[in-house]
Formats: C-alpha cells, structure tokens, sequence
C-alpha cells in the first residue's frame, strides 16, 4: 500500500501542492486535473526524483525516502518526457535500463522480447530508435515501465503519440495490470481514464479536491459523464487551459 | 557484478559512433601537424636522428662526459668533419662540384632545361660547364647526395658535436659565475642574468641550488648535451599532445550527461534501482576513459621510445641538470626521471580536468552552457600544463610551485566532484 501523508511542496515561494494525503491500494488510479494543477510534481515525488518540503510517502508503513533503491526498484515510470539514447535499439535500451533497475541479464532478455512483443513492437526489437515515430517511442517508453516488474506502476501522460488502436491495446494492458499492482495514470484527457480507472483523483487549488470511483464523482456533481463532472470542478480553469 | 555491468554500459555511451569518428579524426589531424615534431614518429626527421645519436654518445660515454672525454669528442668531430668533406669531395667532385655555389647552378641550369628556357643566363652557364643533355638528371643526383641519410646524418652528427663544444666553452665561464654569485650585488646579478636571457632574478635559495649543482659537477657535461633536439622534441611532445589530452577528455566526458539531461534519460535513471548512484558508474567511466586516452596517446611513444633504442637505459639516466640549455632544476632528475613526471604531470591535471568537466557537464542544462564552460576549462588546464614545464627551473619559480600547483588542482577537483555528488544524492532533479 502506497500512502502520501500531509505532503506539500513549493518551489521558492510558489506552492505546488499543499498537504495531500492519499491512499493508493491494487488497482488503476486516474490522476485529472488540468495542466499545472501539480500532477507530475506528485508523480516525481513518488518515483524520488523530488522530496516532499514535509509530510512523507510510505510504502508498506516505510518512508520510501529511506528504503531508497529498494522502494525504485518496485516502481516502474514513464514520464511525460520519455528519455531514451537515439542511436540504441529497444532491447539495448530496456535491458540497460533494467541492469540499472538491478534485473538479471538472462531474466531482462527474456522480460525485453515478451514485452516489445505486448506494446507491437515485436519486429523492431533491433531497429534504432531514431527511426522510430513518437507513438513507437512512447510504447518503448510503457514496454520500459514494465520491465522491472514493478508494484507501482506511474505513467505521466501516457496517450500523447499514440493513434487510436495503440490507445485501445494501452488501455488493455492497464487493466490487466490493474488487477494485481497500483496503476497510476496521470492525464488531463478525460476520456483516457473513464473507461478504466477504478478511482479518480482531481487536484484543485494544490490541494486534493477528490479521490473516489468515477459514480460517486458523477453523483457529487450532478453530471451524466466524466467530462461534464471534470467542467463542473473546474469550470474557466479548464477551459482557459483548452483555449 | 551488476555495477561492472552498469560501468561497462555507460563506458559504452562515452564512446558512441560520433565521439569515435572526432576523436579519430583529431588523433589524425595532430599526427600531420605535430608528428614530425616528436623523435619517435618518424624514422629520418631530425629529431629522430638526434635521438639515435644522443643513444650512440650515451652508450660510449656514460650519462655525462668529463673533460677528458671532451677532448675525445673533439677528436670525434674532426674526424667526422674531415670524413664529411671527403664525402662532399667524393661526391661532389665526380661531377665538378665544389661549392654550394656550384650547386644553386647546377639546380637553376635544370630548372631552366626543365622550363625549355634555353635563352636564361643560368642555363648557358650550366650547359657550358656540364653536358647539357643530362641537367636535369645531375641536379637530381646533386640533390641525393645533399639530402640523402648518409650526408644527412653526418650534418647532423656536426651540429650535435658543435653544440657539445660550444657549451664546453661556456662552462668556465658559467663556474666564474656561480662562484661570483655570493660576493656581487644584485643589480650586477640582474645585469649577469640578463645576459644569460634568464627571465627573472636569482633568490637566495636558487643561487643556493645553482651553486650546489656546478660545484657537484665541475667540468662535466650531461649527454643530454647530444640530445638538444631530441630534448625538445620531449618537449614538444608533451605539449602538443598533452594539449590533445586535454582536448579529448573535454570531448568524451563532456556530451553524455549533457544529452541525457537533454534527453531526459538522467530523470530515467534517476527513477530505476540504482537512482542517483549511477553518477559513481559514469565518473568511474570518465576516469576510466582520461586512462585510456593518456595510454593511447602516451603509450605508443613510450613503446616507440624503448623499441627504437635497444638501450636506453645510459640515457635514461643523464641528469636533467648539465644540459647545454642553462636548465637547473630544483631536483636532481635523470632524463628518464623527467619523462616519468612529465607523463604523471599530464595524468593528474587530465584527471582533474576531467572532473571538473564532469562536475560542469552535470551542471548544465544544455550544450551551449557547457560548452561555455568547458573550452575556457580545457584552454586553462592547456595552459597550466605548458607553464608547468617550466616551474622545475630555479630561474623561473620557487620549488614548491610544481608540486603546490598540482596538488591545487587534484584537490580542487576532487573538491568539485565530492561536493556534486553529495549534492545530487539529496537534492531535487528537476529536468
């Protein structure tokens, strides 16, 4: 179980996110709220690559800041970013990325071609990346999240690049990983979530404005579907950010 | 084992296909312009031959020559004049050569003939004195005997001789003067000193030393004395590819954490097992690399060095101090000795370049600024390294200097590197 206890984090005097506290326990979690609500703060919080100003993170009752290796090598990331080296080809990368995530070589050969295989990409396994189109680099990017097999699994905008067939095997794969890990997946694209998230979590004004299933959402704000809910919450703020 | 294997992935990564295709590419480009300039890169130049005489003398004489082998050596060179002006005749006199004014003829006759000038001034006076039909073919003859190894070799054994005799006569003169040094006043020293093209005053510590190594070696001359060239071309070597040093190990550490940073592989990293200890494997891969660029660019001329000589080990040990070039140096340093130090002088500050580097490269978010800070980096530790030669002379710098200087720059690297990745286990990345 995944625990963020009275976090809050400012950069110089600009406050991101103001005492969060949330709970994430098996199944596909829906981070929503417009851009720069504070989404991949908390996300690179969870993964270390930013430490909370107080509060903490507890992974099974422990602070991840001091289970360190132990705790990163239980979660797997793709950032918004996805950082890959240009001149390398899908095995070469995931399995340097998986001696990094400590996984044995034989164990990530086999891991790399089951997965390269899970995202389509099963006959570019030897290709360089920098042939690949953004859409085969983001599934590099999700095949990379997987190969460590992690507990927590963190995707930062994951659908950017992908067509609509990719966009339906992602969310496969996201549903079946929900059924035995904590999926987190952090998108302002509403319809990304609707159909698979378990609980939605919405961020208004830095702060938690809900974490809940998507009916007890709907029920709270009047509204048929997610996106009506979504305008609802966050009315001009939305809308200026669609604008 | 998993770090080796980390270690062996990020040494990968300092070297991708565009690194190799530079770094060849400049190995090349130092080879034409600065080769010649070093004894060992070709068989034939005038450093070479200097060299092949310094081991010839060093092997008769020992490490030094007392006056009495002085006078041998004087003996030596008559000889070796005499043998060369009976070349010259040989040669020369078969074809009715007896000048080198006979020679600018013969070579303006041919190009004449070559240009089918047959109305010029210098192929009528050619053609007259030589068969006209064959200018062209004597000139390249005259040229052979002026250029080729035999001759050649045999200016040069001249030279070398002439430069050992001519110290010789200094060497009284340069006793008088250390004697002297107690009892004059200074701006007679300054006067003194200015004569000998010494740049800066004598303290009493240097007088002290200076004073020391005469006395200790009254009358005697190093065998260096032979290698005046081959002493340069070390020289030289030292600081044209030392500078290459530098150059490449801005080169090879430089764009791996910048790209990844770029490219937003360091946040990747950061993310995984490992996390910010992966900094460990890529500064043991920068380590690694300035090694093996030190190895690769030193290493072939030390080999060169040994392979060329059979044994060199009487020049190995001539002192460094009774060279013909007024050379005293703070320590008493056997060529060899000075070989092993400059190497060592090129190892450390390419070692602490190299984190500074990394340091700076790790600091920057893209490769404008780092390369705003990198050149400057690599041009002063160029120029620390070429001053350095110089700090081991009494004349220049206080004794302490050489060791002060590097022991700056180890710490001040070190420094860098310790206070970074201290930094970077606790603080936020933000990309």
């Amino acid at each position: 179980m995944l625990e963020i206890k009275n976090v809050s984090k400012s950069f110089k005097d600009f406050t991101v996110l103001r005492d969060v506290n949330l709970t994430f326990d098996r199944g596909v979690y829906g981070l929503l709220s417009p851009n720069g609500a504070g989404k991949t703060t908390l996300i690179k919080m969870i993964v270390t690559l930013l430490h909370p100003d107080s509060g903490e993170i507890l992974w099974n009752g422990e602070n991840i800041a001091s289970l360190d290796g132990s705790y990163r090598e239980l979660v797997g990331y793709l950032p918004q970013k996805f950082g890959y080296y240009r001149d390398d080809s899908p095995t070469q990368f995931l399995t340097y990325m998986a001696a990094l995530n400590g996984v044995d070589a034989a164990v990530a050969k086999e891991r790399c071609q089951k997965l390269l295989e899970r995202v389509g990409l099963g006959d570019v396994t030897h290709k360089k990346m920098k042939k690949f189109s953004g859409g085969m680099i983001q599934r590099v990017g999700i095949a990379n999240a997987l190969m460590n097999d992690p507990q927590i699994v963190i995707f930062d905008e994951p659908t950017a690049g992908l067509d609509p067939m990719e966009r339906v095997r992602f969310r496969h794969i996201l549903a079946e990983l929900g059924k035995t890990k904590i999926v987190i997946l952090s998108t302002h694209i509403v319809s990304d979530i609707e159909n698979i998230a378990d609980q939605v979590v919405m961020i208004k004004d830095h702060e938690v404005y809900a974490c809940d299933t998507i009916e007890a959402i709907l029920k709270a704000h009047i509204a048929d579907n997610l996106e009506t809910a979504f305008m609802n919450i966050y009315g001009g703020e939305a809308l200026e950010d669609a604008i | 084992m998993r770090f080796w294997n980390i270690l062996w992935g990020e040494m990968r990564r300092y070297w991708r296909p565009f690194t190799l295709i530079v770094v060849a590419a400049l190995l090349l480009m130092w080879n034409v312009l600065f080769g010649s300039s070093s004894f060992a890169e070709r068989k034939g130049t005038d450093p070479a031959i200097a060299y092949d005489l310094s081991v010839e003398y060093s092997e008769r004489f020992g490490e030094t020559i007392d006056p009495n082998e002085r006078a041998e050596v004087e003996a030596d060179y008559e000889k070796a004049l005499a043998a060369l002006n009976d070349q010259y005749e040989k040669y020369m006199g078969q074809y009715d050569i007896h000048s080198e004014d006979d020679c600018h003829l013969l070579y303006s006759a041919a190009d004449a003939a070559r240009n089918k000038d047959y109305e010029s001034e210098d192929y009528r006076k050619g053609a007259e004195r030589w068969d006209a039909d064959n200018l062209e073919e004597l000139a390249e003859t005259c040229n052979q005997i002026f250029w080729d190894k035999i001759s050649y070799e045999i200016a040069h054994r001249k030279q070398m001789l002439e430069s050992i005799l001519r110290w010789a006569e200094h060497v009284d003169e340069w006793e008088q003067f250390v004697a002297s040094l107690p009892t004059i006043d200074r701006s007679s020293l300054e006067e003194r000193t200015k004569e000998w093209e010494i740049a800066n005053e004598y303290s009493p510590s240097s007088e002290k030393r200076l004073t020391q190594v005469m006395q200790a070696n009254s009358g005697r001359l190093s065998l260096l004395e032979c290698v005046y060239d081959a002493g340069e071309s070390f020289q030289g070597h030292f600081q044209f590819w030392g500078a290459l040093i530098f150059i490449l190990c801005g080169l090879i550490v430089l764009p791996l954490p910048v790209g990844n940073r770029v490219s937003g592989v360091t946040a990747m990293q950061y993310s995984t097992r490992t996390g910010r200890r992966v900094i460990f494997a890529q500064s043991g891969g920068a380590i690694l690399n300035t090694l093996l660029v030190n190895a690769a660019v030193d290493g072939w001329f030390t080999a060169i060095f040994f392979l060329r000589a059979k044994n060199t080990l009487h020049l190995w040990n001539c002192p460094m101090n009774l060279c013909s070039y007024p050379r005293i140096l703070w320590l008493d340093l056997t060529f060899g000795q000075f070989v092993w130090l400059s190497y060592g002088k090129v190892l450390l500050l390419s070692l602490a370049l190299t984190g500074i580097l990394f340091v700076l490269s790790h600091l920057s978010k893209n490769y404008l600024p780092a390369l705003a800070l990198a050149v400057p980096s690599v041009i002063l530790f160029i120029k620390l390294s070429y001053e350095m030669d110089y700090m081991l002379n009494i004349d220049l710098y206080a004794w302490f200097i050489y060791p002060l200087t590097l022991l700056v720059s180890a710490v001040v690297a070190m420094a860098a590197v310790m206070i970074f990745v201290n930094r970077t286990r606790k603080a936020d990345y933000a990309d």
